[in-house]
């Protein structure tokens, strides 16, 4: 049975009282992107994000 | 057991999939377009002021499909949400309360692309690659990895069977393909509380 205060739990902090939801960036370190940049035509791996963005995945 | 190193390894990150309604506004969540996860919506606000208490739920959805669900646990709204027919989509929480009242809260998806991890690779080499979970098993209330699908292998060539490390999967790859051909494996995940996610790494070529 899943439960969401668990859920909930795992996602929520408190911040001046009020509930956000964190952002990726809380979930996980800097996105790094390993080995060298993609060839032209190749996979479109975009710039690298600022330090302090997650980024989704 | 197989080590690896930092630099063969992809850690996803999450998408948090919680959506806590303190105003009447949808709340913006992201989404793996395959991913089978449980979203938690949070009525405390609407219902403490209303002074009332939910008593059910009805779903009302958009571009995503909705597997199980919804529910209600006390002040909680829970619905596991699918796959998504195109990039976007939106979950309504349509909540009756104790009073008569009805309210619809909303969560609006977009769905996320996971080309994040692209290691790059000389066709001949033979290695291991880590996909590591932490981040959404934490999510997840700390569930576990149960199983590991079909990989989904294009450009390299899977050398090894996925193996469950833990909170990572590892996999052994060789060979790639030539050109600018998108060199990638992708892993069906279900974890022990049933959610199922997919991710992939991908690989550019560097000849040596």
């Amino acid at each position: 049975m899943i439960n969401a205060a668990d859920l909930l739990a795992a996602h929520v902090r408190t911040e001046g009282g009020t509930k956000i939801a964190p952002q990726p960036a809380d979930l996980a370190g800097p996105i790094e992107y390993v080995g060298a940049p993609a060839a032209s035509g190749a996979l479109p791996i975009g710039d690298r994000p600022p330090a302090t963005q997650g980024g989704a995945r | 057991m197989v080590t690896v190193p930092a630099s063969r390894t992809a850690k996803f990150a999450a998408n948090p999939r919680v959506a806590v309604f303190n105003t009447t506004r949808p709340v913006a969540l992201t989404k793996g377009a395959l991913d089978e996860l449980w979203f938690v919506g949070d009525f405390t606000k609407d219902l403490t002021d209303a002074a009332t208490t939910a008593a059910s739920v009805v779903p009302v959805s958009a571009g995503v499909a909705v597997p199980q669900g919804p529910m209600l646990q006390g002040a909680l709204g829970l619905v596991k949400l699918g796959a998504m027919s195109s990039g976007s989509g939106s979950f309504t929480f349509r909540v009756t309360c104790a009073n008569g009242e009805v309210f619809d809260r909303t969560i609006l998806l977009t769905a996320v692309d996971d080309r994040l991890w692209v290691f790059g690779k000389d066709p001949d080499d033979q290695r291991f690659y880590a996909f590591d979970f932490a981040a959404d098993l934490a999510l997840s209330a700390n569930t576990t990895l149960a199983s590991v699908g079909m990989p989904v292998v294009v450009g390299v060539t899977a050398l090894s069977a996925p193996s469950i490390q833990g909170q990572q999967v590892v996999m052994k790859f060789g060979g790639l393909a030539a050109g600018d051909a998108v060199n990638s494996c992708g892993l069906p995940i279900t974890f022990a509380n049933g959610e199922k996610i997919y991710r992939s790494i991908y690989f550019i070529k560097e000849d040596h």
